[in-house]
């Protein structure tokens, strides 16, 4: 591997990094755009109107200067080092996730590869790796603010996350199978010459996307941060940037969960009736691959959105009710009769 | 040595060093006027009672235990899945190197491999009963 | 030559940086950082895995240890009220002596068994080869680069394959193992109805104006 070569990947990665972190902002705007029009508000419209610019474009700068020039609160009580550290897990661990997503089309004869770490062949497994790291942000916030409401709020929190672990991960168990292969390209590839995957496996997908509800501690699973209960959850005593950090690792969070939702089930940058084949390589066809993908995810972000202001939240009981007594065996019957089906029309059909 | 995660190795060199900007960042920009009230934990306004770091309730832990569990039975799920119908010269795929690998299970050992698997997801349906039955999933 | 010497300063740096993690977890007087050391242990192994181009073992280490392992310690911690430590949890007391021995036993053990291993007889054509082949087949490259090729980029493959076929009773043993566990678990720590005097009291049990609040308030 030569220093050019690691220039190039440097580069793909501050840019994909620069993309990223300029997307959670503008998302924050759009939620809150969502949030008003579902309750017949304006939502934020002044930001940017001095310059000429419409409908609050500049909101997302002024949240980030916000979030910095705050006073940066760490109150005695707290485990410092502890205290610092979560929040920095947090966001650590949310951006990484990204290394292994395709973000457009991926091969030795594409223009560019629309990947970070393009030669993993396990990159769905190294998702669902980084996915479980995003457990300590949580449960190490909890513990070091010393603080009741925080104490409680992360130990639900946890709780939460590795119960939906398991119905996440039991989920793609069938479309791996049908693919078989951990690598998002070759399931991509699977989809546009076959299915696509919400076809093929759409009790996989209803219980795929309900996990990633859970996983990002969106509502209705916002169980966390349940504001009339535990105030603001295991982020109570955060402040500042430090708040912040959360805050943006749960948004880089729901891009992670929409790009491996739209990979997985929703036949990744494959339309049907435009001809593109894993093979085709022209800029029209890698610029046309680029955009589907794109859009299906922000489909799939604004969906995410636009739930949250349709259900109200779960009690904790009924959460808990709902992943080991609904999902868990619900994803245990999907994969023995997927694994049947297949096994059965595989072997005697051709 | 393996240079295929080194992307991986540096985006995660990026992104602590882009955590830790943040840190400073806000550290330095923010201003700073401790109070007595500010250092206190917040609780609604009420003096805390007690410390905040009590036990709780041991359901937690049985639930992190089948957790473990189930995480490693999926860990094993994982390769079958992916190579129970991979040697099916029809299904292969060329990888992001343009190579058609078709490593997988034998086609004879197919309905065998399947029998296994069942069996093997017949037990920790067993397990998963049992947990149940004995109310490890009961959230008063 | 070159990527040998980078190889060998990442090993070493790894290795370093995993036996301090690992002093910290064994020094440490608070159990919640002994376990955070411990998860800086788990890493480094799983960098070393990657380095050894064990990257499913690499992936395992990172999902089971450091996602779900550590976890249940961390909860196991909590569970606890004595988190800050005592002389009870350092290295004095009764068990100094005892300890020491059984640490260098088993370091012992390990040196020993370690340098007198013998590769078993089946063993891969490429053992002691530090060279990659190439991702794409190449003019000339030796007999064993194309099986070596299919064992390292195929990996979720080649693992399942061998799990269900060479090492099938191995697997089923290793569901029922499993499932042992669990119900020792569920035997060990949960009380049956009979035995609920000794849960933690809930909210509805507890008298008006005591002041122990219980971790699982639901609703």
């Amino acid at each position: 591997m030569t220093l050019w070569v690691l220039i190039g990947i440097v580069i793909k990665i501050l840019m994909i990094v620069g993309i990223t972190q300029g997307t959670v902002a503008y998302l924050i705007l759009v939620e809150r755009k969502i949030a008003a029009y579902a309750q017949d508000r304006i939502g934020p419209n002044r930001c940017g109107a001095q310059f000429g610019l419409p409908a609050a474009l500049l909101q997302p700068l002024a949240d980030g200067a916000k979030m910095l020039l705050k006073e940066d609160v760490v109150p005695k009580y707290v485990t410092k080092p502890l205290y610092i550290l979560a929040p920095w897990i947090a966001i650590v661990t949310a951006m990484i996730g990204f290394a292994v997503v395709p973000f457009g089309p991926v091969g030795p004869n594409q223009l560019i590869d629309f990947q970070i770490a393009p030669n993993v062949d396990m990159g769905l497994l190294y998702v669902l790796a980084v996915g479980s790291l995003a457990v300590y942000g949580v449960i190490l916030a909890g513990w070091a603010s010393n603080n009741k409401y925080a104490f409680i709020g992360g130990l639900r929190s946890s709780a939460q996350l590795i119960s939906y672990e398991l119905p996440l991960g039991m989920s793609i168990l069938g479309m791996l199978l049908l693919a078989g292969s951990l690598d998002m390209n070759q399931v991509i590839a699977w989809q546009s010459q076959n299915a696509w995957g919400v076809l093929v496996q759409p009790l996989g997908f209803i219980l795929f996307f309900t996990s990633a509800f859970a996983e990002t501690n969106r509502l209705p699973f916002d169980l966390p941060e349940s504001e009339q209960e535990l105030v603001g959850g295991f982020h109570t005593e955060y402040s500042a940037m430090k708040f912040g950090m959360f805050f943006l690792g749960e948004y880089l969070h729901i891009i992670t969960v929409s790009f491996i939702t739209v990979i997985l089930f929703w036949g990744g940058w494959h339309l049907p009736f435009l001809g593109l084949t894993p093979e085709s390589s022209g800029l029209i066809d890698t610029l046309l691959k680029v955009g589907i993908i794109t859009g299906k995810v922000f489909l799939a972000i604004l969906f995410i959105m636009w739930i949250r202001w349709t259900l109200p939240r779960f009690r904790y009981d009924q959460l808990m009710d709902l992943a080991w007594k609904s999902m868990i065996p619900l994803a245990l019957i999907n994969l023995v009769a997927t694994a049947g089906i297949v096994q059965l029309v595989r072997t005697y059909w051709n | 040595m393996s240079t295929d995660f080194t992307p991986i190795f540096l985006f995660l060199a990026i992104a602590v060093g882009t955590g830790l900007s943040m840190l400073a960042l806000s550290a330095l920009l923010g201003p700073r006027k401790e109070t007595r009230v500010k250092q206190m934990p917040y609780e609604s306004g009420m003096d805390p009672i007690g410390d905040a770091r009590q036990r709780f309730d041991v359901r937690f832990y049985l639930v992190a235990i089948a957790f473990l569990l189930f995480d490693v039975e999926l860990l094993y799920l994982y390769p079958w899945a992916v190579a129970q119908w991979s040697a099916e010269p029809a299904l292969a795929v060329a990888n992001s190197a343009g190579v058609v690998l078709t490593a997988g299970v034998p086609p004879i050992f197919r309905a065998m491999v399947f029998w296994e698997i069942m069996v093997f997801v017949a037990i920790l349906t067993a397990a998963f009963a049992y947990a149940w039955k004995k109310g490890v999933f009961e959230w008063r | 030559m070159g990527e040998v010497v980078v190889a060998r300063i990442l090993f070493l740096a790894i290795a370093a940086l995993g036996l301090l993690a690992a002093l910290g977890t064994v020094l440490s007087r608070n159990l919640v950082h002994a376990a955070l050391h411990l998860v800086g242990f788990f890493f480094c192994v799983a960098c070393l895995f990657v380095m050894l181009e064990a990257e499913f073992l690499a992936a395992v280490q990172v999902l089971i240890y450091i996602g779900a392992v550590a976890i249940l310690l961390m909860f196991g911690i909590m569970l606890t009220r004595n988190t800050r430590g005592d002389d009870a949890t350092s290295l004095s007391g009764p068990w100094r002596l005892p300890g020491l021995v059984a640490g260098l036993c088993l370091f012992g053990a390990l040196v020993f068994g370690i340098n007198n291993a013998v590769s078993p007889s089946g063993a891969s054509p490429w053992a002691g080869e530090a060279a990659r082949p190439s991702l794409v087949e190449r003019e000339g490259e030796p007999a064993w680069a194309a099986e070596r090729r299919r064992a390292v980029e195929d990996m979720g493959r080649v693992v399942g394959e061998e799990f269900l076929t060479r090492y099938a009773m191995a697997f089923e043993l290793a569901g029922l193992l499993l499932t042992a566990a669990l119900v020792g678990a569920v035997a060990l720590a949960h009380r049956d109805e009979v035995g609920a005097a000794e849960l933690p009291p809930t909210v509805e049990a507890l008298p008006a104006d005591s002041a122990e609040p219980v971790g699982t308030a639901a609703s």
